[in-house]
């Protein structure tokens, strides 16, 4: 076995020219996998950090029901305010569990000057919501303030229907849960970018005490979860229904995946198209080494021919061959790992300027990321494709009558 | 111990059949030493073919030791080959990237009943005793056409079969390597019993011989001895 591994790898490098060319042409399928898949995982990120960081949060907590009925009976699936505060401290608890925070959605109108502009209102805990906003971008003004509790901050396409600038001064208007108006006046802060257009273009952010104020209601809605690592998601929803069944809680939860459906529709388009590239790139390294194989096939056939008339097995000799096509492969492939791995890291350094992606407001300064699986499926690939580009070839020599390949026919 | 009854082989169809051999009857003894001579285009390559089993014969039979090859299966073939025939051939035929001793190892290591320890010891003793024990790390590359073609009896006799056949091995030897090359598989037929057939067109080398089958268009035009 040992001479039969030593022959299959000294053939590979027999004809070193040759080979080679081979080995670079799987390194360079190998590492356009792994950079393209790192560049579209780590746009994935930034999608993801958007949605985590900059509206949904890691998990969001509800009353039983909220998601399928809050449209129709929107009073009717709200936790009181004792319940909420109980159920944040339960959860603070919790391993993995960062920050917590409770938050209240509204709709009303705006009113500056002559102008009203509808918009959709958060209610937020000032002090906790910078850690749930690591991805807005403040544009102009400050942020939220405990110190400044009648302070909202708008998105940036908002700001624009009013004309509004930090300093501005408001009067938000909207329905009490008895179905009474009310309006209260506050004073413009801030201006951000959340990332997604829709976001900016109708999202105000105002301190939770002066939505319950506004409402007339101090029932909690929504009690959001930041993890110390997106990763432990599955482990924390686990957590939370323990946590429910125990305390007898008629809650439940939402990961940011149900929640966050644009980057869902985003990674599930890119994912497509990684698979696409996968396809095309595999078939590149088939077709570009196919001819390298067969070549060196051809060359040796009066070698093989003997080896069968010496009385080797056909189905050694393929062995012996199909042993070359895979040891060329984990030498294109580890190659091309190695040279994949170094591109990530040297365009990661340097930086991609990304325009927004589609539906996205802001453009981004991207890299290359790393991705274990991605490694792997290249590498996979690419010993992959140089067997397969081997399979022809092999089954042609050993079609061949071992006299006529004697002959050298 | 090798019969050929009324064999035959042509190649292609139609107008363009050309016949290789006909009706060709031949019988080789265990122990043998056996040239077969001709011109070139007779059939010895053809012949050789068909008795090693590397070929099928169009019509009649090849019989090795009573068995009819064409009713073996291509792996029995092998197997035949591998345990009981030693091929030498004109170009030699080694791997190039395989030293003198694991050109002469290659073929023993698909014998499954031989150890490890045994193929090298077969391997040794083969290179030994045609007389390159000095050369086992080099590399046909690296040897002369006499060497190479040494090797290549070293490989053929190393599984130890009872029939060797050499299409033209000093082909592409000078006359005098040739002629040792020659000399050596009389010596290894008699000191082991080895049948050998080798094919050859030259006269000094046809007289060597304990038998000589000249091949002429096809047919067996003289046998002697």
């Amino acid at each position: 076995m040992k001479l039969f591994l030593l022959l299959a790898l000294r053939n590979v490098f027999r004809n070193r020219v040759r080979t080679s060319v081979a080995l670079l042409a799987i390194a360079a399928g190998c590492a356009a996998l792994i950079v393209n898949g790192g560049v579209i995982y780590n746009i994935f990120r930034e999608l993801r950090e958007d949605a985590v960081r900059g509206r949904h949060g890691h998990i969001q907590v509800y009353r039983r029901g909220y998601h399928e009925n809050h449209f129709r009976e929107p009073g009717r699936h709200l936790i009181p305010r004792e319940e909420a505060s109980r159920v944040v401290s339960l959860l603070r608890s919790l391993p993995h569990v960062a920050h917590v925070t409770k938050r209240r959605e509204f709709v009303g109108m705006i009113s500056r000057a002559d102008r009203y502009v509808a918009f959709v209102g958060i209610g937020v805990e000032p002090e906790e919501d910078p850690e749930f906003s690591r991805h807005v971008t403040l544009r102009a003004g400050s942020g939220l303030s405990s110190a400044d509790p009648h302070g909202v901050i708008t998105g940036l396409g908002l700001s624009q229907k009013f004309d509004g600038t930090p300093g501005s001064l408001l009067t938000l208007l909207t329905t009490t849960d008895t179905g009474g108006l009310n309006a209260v006046d506050v004073t413009l802060r801030g201006v951000f970018e959340g990332g997604l257009k829709e976001y900016d273009d109708w999202t105000l952010k105002a301190p939770l005490a002066v939505v319950e104020d506004l409402i007339r209601d101090d029932r909690a809605e929504q009690i959001v979860l930041l993890l110390d690592e997106t990763e432990n998601v599955p482990v924390v929803m686990s957590a939370l229904d323990e946590l429910f069944r125990r305390e007898s809680l008629d809650l439940e939860a939402k990961p940011w995946t149900e929640l966050a459906l644009f980057h869902n529709q985003v990674v599930s388009l890119f994912r497509r198209e990684l698979d696409v590239i996968k396809v095309i790139i595999g078939t590149i390294v088939i077709l570009g080494i196919g001819n390298t194989v067969g070549m060196s096939i051809v060359e040796r056939r009066v070698e093989l021919a003997t080896m069968r008339a010496l009385g080797v097995l056909p189905g050694a000799v393929r062995r012996l061959l199909l042993t070359e096509a895979l040891l060329t492969g984990i030498l294109g492939g580890a190659l091309g790992v190695i040279l994949g791995v170094a591109i990530a890291l040297v365009v990661t350094a340097i930086g991609i300027p990304f325009p927004s992606p589609p539906g996205a407001t802001r453009p981004f300064l991207g890299g290359v990321d790393i991705v274990p699986s991605i490694l792997v499926f290249s590498f996979a690939l690419s010993v992959g494709a140089s067997l397969a580009a081997a399979v022809f070839p092999v089954w042609k020599a050993l079609r061949r009558p071992i006299a006529e390949a004697l002959r050298g026919a | 111990m090798i019969r050929l009854e009324a064999v035959g082989r042509a190649y292609g169809v139609g107008a363009a059949r050309l016949k290789a051999l006909e009706g060709v009857s031949l019988g080789v003894d265990a122990g043998e030493f056996v040239a077969v001579a001709g011109p070139s285009g007779s059939g010895k390559t053809t012949l050789l073919n068909l008795m090693a089993g590397i070929d099928a014969p169009t019509s009649g039979r090849v019989l090795f030791e009573g068995r009819d090859l064409a009713g073996l299966r291509a792996a029995d073939l092998a197997t035949l080959r591998l345990r009981r025939v030693g091929l030498v051939f004109q170009q030699f035929n080694l791997i190039p990237v395989l030293t003198a001793e694991e050109n002469v190892l290659f073929p023993l290591l698909f014998r499954s009943d031989l150890g490890a320890q045994e193929r090298r010891r077969a391997a040794r003793t083969a290179l030994e005793r045609v007389g390159l024990s000095g050369v086992c790390g080099r590399r046909p590359a690296q040897m002369s056409g006499g060497e190479q073609q040494r090797v290549a009896v070293a490989r053929a006799l190393a599984g130890t079969p009872s029939l060797v056949l050499a299409d033209e091995p000093t082909a592409n030897l000078d006359h005098e390597t040739g002629g040792a090359v020659i000399r050596l598989m009389r010596e290894l037929n008699r000191e082991r019993g080895t049948t050998f057939l080798y094919a050859t067109h030259d006269p000094e080398l046809v007289r060597l011989a304990d038998r000589v089958v000249t091949l002429r268009d096809g047919s067996v035009a003289e046998a002697s001895g």
